[in-house]
Order: structure tokens, then sequence, then C-alpha cells
């Protein structure tokens, strides 16, 4: 709705701006092109959500609004293991904090992008690539400088918006696209991959347990498909990604191993070590 | 009731994180450390979302769970897209739990 009329706005305004409204729903058609597979991946992974509340005694409109305001599926899950359990809200909440404090990572990477991006220019302006792992961003020249409030009216509330949908998986695609990173591409990913989140839980709280068991335990390799399939192309493309993405998966394994952080921290420390890891071998002499 | 300020409590701490940076993160350019660093982000997060946990995909088959893997794997490299590999990744679970019986 918002991506129409935003758009609908621009294209009024001046001969000028009509290719960017026209940009803007090319934005839109790809975040949900893209957001598919996360549709069906969420959709298949909050079934169990759904059956489980309503297992634990949680009432629909309940389990819906889990799922519609808190939209973090790890945090969900333990929120009704520690209902349960008995234990009071103030420790759950608490403990949501911390599990999902981790996408102040997430979100700091993509907000980064879409600055490295620079402002929304009106049509005509070449696309630019995003840098392969093993190149610098040094010949890309300066970012323009660019202050964000500086937006048009209603584009201001964009980043309110597409904060709300950063999950580990939307993050994940929207951080591997190609290009130009802008808040309506990954608004339209999102609210996508949410509609697959609700769909889910209220299709699990309703029909979850007249599902056959090997139905429901088949839909648990769905979100890896997804990764896999996404990665499967740049490992063909480049070695340095099969490194940095073995890299991070035996960090991974081994901060699992150790047990020191939770199952969240775990996931974005193997991810910036990784990271960081690459930078340092691949960084300097790699350049063209 | 209590259940509906839990909810309340648990959106507001987890949208926090998530809206922080878009907030924050304005003005000056990145340094060219720091974009380089960007550019490895995807491939990490990707091995890491995968790696360790896709043998827990499907509890008590780790096989059948990397057998998911690979066929979403062989069908994204000769083929490409994303819904094909997801959807015949889990037909192949189903299909192996099925023959298995369950």
């Amino acid at each position: 709705m918002k991506v129409r009329r935003r758009s609908k706005q621009e294209g009024e305004a001046a001969p000028g701006k009509a290719k960017l409204g026209e940009r803007n729903r090319q934005e839109a058609r790809e975040g949900i092109r893209l957001g598919l597979p996360v549709l069906i991946g969420y959709f298949s992974a909050s079934i169990p959500f759904g059956l489980l509340a309503k297992a634990g005694g949680i009432s629909l409109l309940e389990a819906f609004l889990f799922s519609a305001l808190v939209f973090a599926g790890a945090s969900q899950f333990m929120a009704l293991n520690l209902l349960q359990a008995g234990v009071a809200a103030g420790e759950i909440i608490l403990a949501t904090f911390l599990v999902n404090s981790r996408h102040l990572v997430m979100s700091t990477v993509l907000a980064a992008r879409m600055r490295e991006n620079g402002p929304e220019k009106a049509g005509g302006e070449p696309e630019k690539t995003r840098e392969e792992p093993g190149k610098s961003g040094e010949e890309q020249g300066e970012t323009p400088e660019v202050d964000r409030s500086g937006r048009p009216g209603p584009a201001r509330l964009l980043p309110f918006f597409a904060a709300f949908g950063v999950t580990d998986e939307t993050f994940a695609l929207a951080v591997t696209r190609k290009g130009r990173l802008t808040p309506l591409f990954l608004i339209a990913l999102e609210v996508t991959a949410y509609s697959g989140w609700l769909a889910g839980t209220v299709t699990g709280f309703l029909l979850g347990a007249a599902l056959p068991a090997e139905a429901r335990a088949s839909m648990g390799i769905a979100l890896y498909a997804m990764f896999a399939a996404i990665l499967t192309p740049e490992l063909k493309k480049s070695r340095p990604a099969l490194f940095l993405a073995a890299g991070a998966g035996i960090f991974h394994t081994l901060l699992g191993k150790l047990q020191l952080f939770s199952a969240g921290w775990n996931l974005i420390l193997a991810i910036v070590l990784a990271a960081a890891a690459g930078s340092y071998f691949y960084g300097e002499e790699k350049e063209e | 009731m209590p259940e509906l300020l839990l909810i309340a409590g648990m959106a507001v701490v987890t949208y926090i994180p998530r809206l922080l940076p878009f907030l924050l993160l304005t003005g000056r350019p990145l340094p060219a450390a720091f974009k380089r660093f960007l550019a490895f982000i995807p491939y990490t997060a990707l091995g890491a979302l995968i790696v360790p946990g896709v043998i827990e995909a499907i509890p008590g088959h780790p096989w059948i769970s990397l057998a998911g893997l690979a066929t979403a794997m062989v069908i994204a490299w000769f083929r490409g897209g994303l819904i094909l590999p997801v959807v015949t990744a889990v037909g192949t679970v189903f299909l192996l739990l099925a023959w298995l019986g369950g």
C-alpha cells in the first residue's frame, strides 16, 4: 500500500520523477520475488509454533499476536517453553531481549549497505555492482555524503518499517543482493516473509495436528535449502566465497561446542569473525 | 491478559535493537576497510546459518537432512533459482522419511 501511494505521488510530481516511481515499483517487485522462498520457509517453520502454542493453551489471537508483533522465531518458541515452565513475564522479556539483541548487528550491516548506495536519484543512474570478495571498495571512489534526514516526507518513515522485519533470513537475502539495497526492496522482501510467518502460525494452530508427521518434519529443511540455494551460485563464481562460508560454518560449530554464549550470539560472532578473518586474508594482497 | 502484556514487552525489546542502527547510522562515508568487511558478510552469514544447524534440520535424521541440503545445492548449481531448490529439497526429505516409515 505504502509502495503504491509513494510511487503515485512521485509519478505525478514531475515527469523527471516518473522514472523514480517506476524504479520504486521495480524494487518492490524484486523484493517480493526474492521473498517468496522465505515465505515458503517461514510458512513451514511457523506451523510448529502455531501447533505448540495451541498445545500450550495459548489462544489463537495470542498466538497470532506473538507472530505479528514479535516476528522473531527463536524467541517465540522460547517464550512458549518458558510460559509452560511458569517463568514470570519480566524474565521472559529479558531473555527475549538477550536473544534478539543480535539483530542490532544485522540492522547495522543493512543500514550501512543502504547508506553505501547513496541517495535514491531519479532514474538513469547505472546500477553499481556490489564488490566481489577479494576486491576492495577503494576503487569505487568516495561515497557521496548522504543525510538520511534529507529524504522527502514519507520516505523518512521507511526505515521504521524496514527495521521491524529484520530477521536472520531476510538479512541473509537482503545482504546477498547485488547492486543497490533500498528501503523499498527490503520492506517488500520483509512483508512477503512476514505474511508467510503469519499464515503458518494460524495454519499450524488450526490444522497442524492434522498434518502427517513426515510432512511436518520434512518442512524443517526448507530454510536450509533456501540458504544453500542462495550460496551455491556464489560458490560457483568465487573461491573466496567458499572459504568464507566454510570458515563461518567452522567458527559457528566451534562456538556451539564451547557454549560460552547464547545460540543467537554464536551465530553473530561466527559471521563477524569469519568476515574479519576474510578481510585480513583477502583484504590487501588480492587488490587489483 | 498477562499474555498480552508479555507479547507487548517482547515486541518492544525485539524492535529496539532492530531499529536503532537505522536511526543512528547517518552522515559520514564508511571507511574502506569496513566496506570490504561488509562485502564478505553475505558469504559468512550463509555459511554460519547452514552449518552446523542443518544437521538437526530433521531431528534424529542427520543423513536425511544432508540429503535434502545436497538436493538443494545440486538444483541450485545446475538450474539456479530459489523456489525450485527449496521445494525439491522438501519433497526429497518427505519421500526419504516416508520410505523409512517416519
